[in-house]
């Protein structure tokens, strides 16, 4: 394990590293964590649905007479530059920065176990180019990749969704290949094998399981980092396309008007400050609550 | 020593992975930079004869041979977009030189930043016994990490540039012109990129200082009759401090590749900048230079990290 | 002969001037009128002193030849000038040249040069350098001609050190507005000097950040400029420029929106005028839908021009119909009427009930068009059409819009210049640069037949039936000329709008 870890010691398994909590003190505490996460997330998670259903007012339409009005009892968050109700748009950019974190955790996470699954257990040459494809993609900076495949592929729901999917492949990839190369010699593994399993029986039936924990907390990060990645691309403005609302766009639309409407921009940024809140409250609580059990 | 040279090895083909990789993206991104550079009124004559001279109509492998021969002589090429005089454009070289002092300076008063910051709280954090304190400081810190960086720039810019005005958002001032100046207006985007990275960097010491807290040599040291704070400051961070130095040489080379959204919202001319304008306007060779030193910086600091932590960690050696 | 011209030209500035009050006036709803001159501040002119003015883009090229960009010329119109210059009233005045003469048969054109007239570093001008630098623009030296309309120029004679002869292949009564194009030294070729006559001079130029220019010693007009220094700086955004603005760090700004103009109002001095660019919703008239008439039509009944002058434009801007500029004397205005009940019928006769999709590509880095798209996207709506809009960077919108005609719709300005012609040379169904695909015989035909002619009213009229011919076929949905708005410190007076695209620093003091 350790030889694993000085072997390539890059970002990622640091921040692995940084997470591992070492105290098992305070349930009580851990429980705080997990609960207020949960009950964010789970606030968040209704009111995506929500948004999706039913907005107070049509999150585009516009209006000459209420541009900019603070926010008040018939606009809560107020209305921006174009007198749209911000609220409204919030709750739709909370779907659609919804629905981008879980498309692309979902892409980054399948093809990155897979990857990271094969290339784990059998080593080898393969390990060694694709890891070396993993080291070159860990030196560009994740948001230049995103702006690079944006900028071929052209911007959109879609493409962000893509774009974002491809740039997770190798974190995950990173963290369930340590996983499997700790496992496979585990003697659950090669008593498998004695007992002739087969190597993709090995690797998804018996190694995948022991695999879970880590790769659930993983995919909690994996979700609030996508959150920051959709609105980082978007206040970049090669995200979401408008007029449809992202967190993101608003705040980069936001920004020009900081003087005469600072709420347009707090709204939408205490938004995501929230959402993300949420998902790393769960991920500290899941993670304290699971050393707290293996100890 | 053999590590050395492996690790070597592997660097040099990673090295070169990125160098064709950054070679290649520019090849599948649409766009003609002859075309992005004549305009709207350019004929296809003009368009024609200005691919020639950039050298675009020649086969792909040749023109990363040539590319890459000029990079190991150090002739990084000439910008498509700017210009140096009538009849000259301007070399890559100057160009990334003049804004790369901006890219730096952001970086090194980040990381004094984070240095001054993350270092004391971390102890106090990770020496504390106060469950209340280590409570509030979590929960700031989960905060902390959760505020994006644009957004965190847009509230200091309100903040401090609207409310206080104690600086100008988006009146950079150039080194060139009035040093302190420039220095004050800095300070303000190293603060947007320090805040996050100060949490981080205290909890990964506070993290650290626990586990070796735990360790046999602690409790001999407390066994011996030492206090808790000699135990904590002659004991523990020596040790503790280790795996934080290799942290904090990671940020560096991470904020070093350019904070390209904090450049975008506080206005300030660094390579982050220019590599995003460079890409719109399709000026490869700036942009191809740009990836390549981001990338190679990041995977070389990577690379010394990783022998400074097998040669001040022995116990890396154990297995 | 040049007689005619003066008239022509002398008929386009009374009518601009005009546009110009009347912009003015017809601008600031909320009661605070900003004058349509900036000037307003009396007071003695101060020689000297040193202005900051706030510039939205990177200098596309520092070759006056070269440079395409608005944002570009706008600047080095400070440091090059022509044998001839425009002036605010968008007439041509003599610069380099002292006067002009123009042969009956319109196709010699004999200039004298200016007594004494140097360049910046004091070197004087001489008739290799005018001659060196017209065949440059012409494409007399290499074949390529770098400005397109002076192409006609088969030769340039010397005549005498201060004599020189520009001889034309075929006649045509606007090349004396591309002969402003810029003087630089032969030598330049050489050396790369970026040298002109204007009234100031290149310091430095420090990409995406800004350009520093200082005093020309030589220039030609007594007691011009009164600036020692001027800075054109490259600021990040709109807004960063209002703090600019009001933290004293720029003194001018001309780009202002709306809702920063009123808030400004108090504290600068506000100045407002039309543009010379015609902003719309271009369609791809060769691709289906499109390619019907009346899908066309129904677009323009659709959609609603007033209320986009209102949220974009705080209503300063003016409305119009066709691809010209208020301002001109063939001007024609025209329009579709808002009318979604008419639009749904249209486009039910040509066979789309229900509506149908469409992609508006837009320039991102036009906040206005960006905008503008926006409230398009929801005036579609109402007549069952659903729009989504693509933003592209400029350089992918040249490729595959402008130069590709891979779209179906975009929100773009396209600028004209000093000549009416420019805004409808591009609708012949062979120009290069017809990216929206219009084609009507009628409409090359006529164009044809103006584009030789001498006759002014004949030119004027042939105009305005070509103007009512795009209005008719709806050849794309012509919305809005944008305002020009200003903000400038209260202690500066001088500054002139021009018809054209430039800030003149020339004019520019300081009262105390």
């Amino acid at each position: 394990m350790k030889k694993v870890k000085s072997e390539s010691r890059t970002k990622g398994q640091i921040s692995d590293a940084m997470n591992k909590k070492s105290n098992k003190k305070g349930s009580k505490r851990t429980n705080a964590y997990f609960i207020s996460g949960a009950v964010i997330t789970i606030a968040f998670v209704v009111l995506m649905l929500v948004g999706l259903i039913h907005t107070p007012y049509d999150p585009n339409a516009m209006s000459g007479a209420e541009k900019f009005s603070s926010p008040s009892l018939s606009h809560i968050m107020g209305t921006d530059n174009f007198g749209r109700d911000i609220f409204s748009r919030v709750l739709k950019g909370i779907s659609m920065t919804g629905l981008v974190a879980v498309s692309t955790v979902a892409i980054g996470g399948s093809i990155g176990t897979i990857v990271g699954a094969i290339t784990g257990y059998y080593g080898g040459i393969v390990d060694e180019i694709v890891m070396r494809i993993n080291d070159a993609l860990n030196g560009f900076p994740s948001i230049l990749i995103a702006l690079i495949i944006v900028s071929i592929i052209g911007p959109g729901k879609y493409n962000v969704i893509l774009a974002l999917g491809i740039l997770f492949i190798p974190s995950f990839a990173r963290i369930v290949r340590s996983e499997y190369i700790s496992l496979k010699e585990r003697d659950f593994v090669k008593s498998a094998r004695l007992m002739g399993a087969g190597d993709m029986r090995i690797i998804f039936r018996h190694i995948f399981p022991n695999v879970r924990s880590t790769l659930f907390v993983t995919i909690t990060i994996g979700f609030n980092n996508a959150v920051l990645a959709e609105a980082g691309l978007s206040y970049l403005g090669i995200g979401i396309q408008p007029p449809d609302a992202s967190l993101g766009n608003m705040l980069s639309d936001a920004q020009s008007y900081l003087f005469t409407a600072p709420w347009y921009a707090i709204m939408p940024g205490m938004t995501i400050v929230l959402f993300v809140l949420g998902f790393s409250l769960l991920a500290e609580g899941i993670r304290i609550k699971d050393e707290g059990e293996n100890d | 020593m053999k590590y050395i040279i492996k690790k070597l090895l592997t660097l040099i083909l990673t090295l070169f992975f990125i160098s064709v990789l950054v070679f290649l993206i520019f090849q599948v991104i649409p766009g003609d930079p002859a075309l992005s550079i004549l305009g709207t009124e350019a004929t296809d004559e003009q368009v024609e004869a200005l691919r020639e001279q950039l050298g675009l109509n020649d086969p792909m492998p040749k023109r990363y041979f040539n590319w890459l021969t000029g990079v190991l002589t150090g002739d990084l090429g000439k910008s498509y977009r700017y210009q140096e005089s009538l009849n000259e454009q301007m070399a890559v070289s100057r160009l990334i030189a003049g804004k790369l002092p901006v890219t730096l300076t952001l970086a090194g008063l980040s990381l004094l930043l984070i240095i001054i910051f993350s270092i004391p709280i971390g102890i106090l954090w990770g020496g504390t016994k106060s469950r209340a304190l280590d409570g509030v400081l979590n929960v700031l810190s989960q905060f902390t990490m959760s505020v994006p960086s644009f957004f965190l720039g847009i509230i200091i810019i309100y903040v401090f540039g609207l409310i206080m005005r104690w600086f100008t958002p988006g009146g950079y001032v150039s080194y060139r012109e009035d040093f302190w100046g420039y220095i004050r207006y800095m300070l303000f985007p190293a603060i947007t990129v320090a805040v996050p990275k100060v949490a981080m960097t205290a909890k990964f010491l506070r993290n650290s200082i626990i586990t070796q807290l735990k360790s046999d040599y602690v409790r001999t040291a407390y066994s011996k009759g030492a206090r808790r704070f000699r135990v904590l400051f002659v004991h523990v961070l020596k040790n503790a401090m280790i795996p934080v130095v290799t942290f904090i040489g990671i940020i560096a080379a991470e904020i070093a590749a350019g904070s390209i959204v904090v450049e975008q919202v506080f206005g300030l001319p660094g390579i982050g900048r220019l590599l995003v304008s460079s890409i719109s306007t399709r000026d490869y060779p700036v942009v191809q230079a740009l990836m390549l030193y981001i990338v190679s910086a990041v995977v070389i600091v990577y690379f010394v990290v990783d022998i400074l932590y097998r040669y001040i960690d022995p116990r890396v050696e154990e297995q | 002969m040049k007689n005619f011209f003066k008239r022509l030209s002398l008929g386009c500035v009374v009518v601009m001037v005009l546009s110009v009050a009347l912009t003015g006036c017809a601008g600031g709803k909320k009661g605070e009128n900003p004058s349509d001159s900036v000037s307003e501040t009396t007071g003695t002119a101060v020689s000297g002193g040193e202005v900051v003015v706030g510039i939205q883009q990177d200098i596309d090229s520092l070759d006056p030849h070269l440079a395409t960009a608005a944002g570009t010329k706008e600047v080095l119109f400070n440091i090059f000038e022509g044998l001839v210059v425009s002036d605010e009233n968008g007439n041509v005045t003599p610069a380099v040249a002292k006067d002009y003469t123009i042969s009956d048969d319109g196709l010699t054109y004999t200039f004298k040069l200016r007594d004494g007239i140097k360049f910046s570093d004091g070197t004087p001008v001489t008739a290799e350098d005018v001659k060196y630098s017209i065949e440059r623009c012409s494409g007399l030296l290499d074949g390529t001609p770098l400005v397109k309309a002076l192409s006609i120029v088969s030769g340039v004679e010397i005549v005498d050190q201060s004599t020189i002869n520009i001889v034309l292949s075929e006649a045509n009564s606007e090349i004396i507005y591309y002969l402003t194009a810029e003087i630089i030294p032969a030598s330049s070729s050489e050396t790369g000097d970026i040298i002109g006559t204007g009234p100031f001079k290149l310091d430095s130029y420090v990409p995406q950040e800004g350009v520093v220019l200082s005093r020309n010693e030589y220039y030609w007009q007594d007691g011009l400029p009164y600036l020692d220094n001027v800075t054109f700086k490259i600021v990040a955004s709109a807004e960063s420029a209002m703090m600019e603005l009001q933290a004293g760090s720029i003194d001018i700004y001309p780009y202002l929106t709306d809702d920063q103009a009123n808030e400004l109002a108090a504290n600068f001095n506000i100045g407002s005028n039309g543009s010379n660019v015609v902003q719309g919703l271009y369609l791809n008239n060769a691709v289906a839908p499109f390619d019907d008439v009346r899908v066309r039509q129904a677009l323009s009944y659709a959609i609603d021009r007033d209320a986009i002058n209102d949220f974009i434009f705080g209503g300063r801007g003016t409305v119009i119909g066709t691809s010209m500029v208020p301002g001109y004397e063939c001007y024609v205005d025209t329009g579709y009427e808002h009318d979604v009940a008419k639009a749904k019928e249209l486009l039910a006769d040509a066979g789309y009930p229900d509506g149908f999709k469409m992609e508006i590509t837009v320039p991102s880095n036009y906040q206005m068009h960006v905008d503008t798209a926006q409230v398009i996207v929801e005036q579609l709506k109402e007549a069952g059409i659903t729009a989504t809009i693509k933003k592209v960077d400029w350089s992918t919108w040249l490729d595959d819009v402008y130069k590709g005609r891979n779209f179906e719709t975009t929100v773009c300005g396209i600028a004209g210049s000093l000549t009416p012609s420019y805004l409808l040379v591009r609708y012949q169904s062979t120009a290069k640069n017809n990216f929206v695909g219009y084609s009507n015989e009628n409409f090359d035909t006529l164009y044809t037949k103006i584009s030789t002619s001498l006759d002014s009213t004949e030119i004027t009229e042939g105009y305005r039936q070509l103007q009512i011919m795009l209005h008719d076929d709806a050849a794309s949905v012509y919305t809005v000329v944008p305002p020009v708005l200003i903000a400038m410190n209260k202690k500066l007076a001088g500054y002139k709008f021009y018809p054209i695209y430039v800030q003149d620093m020339k004019s520019v003091y300081w009262t105390e």
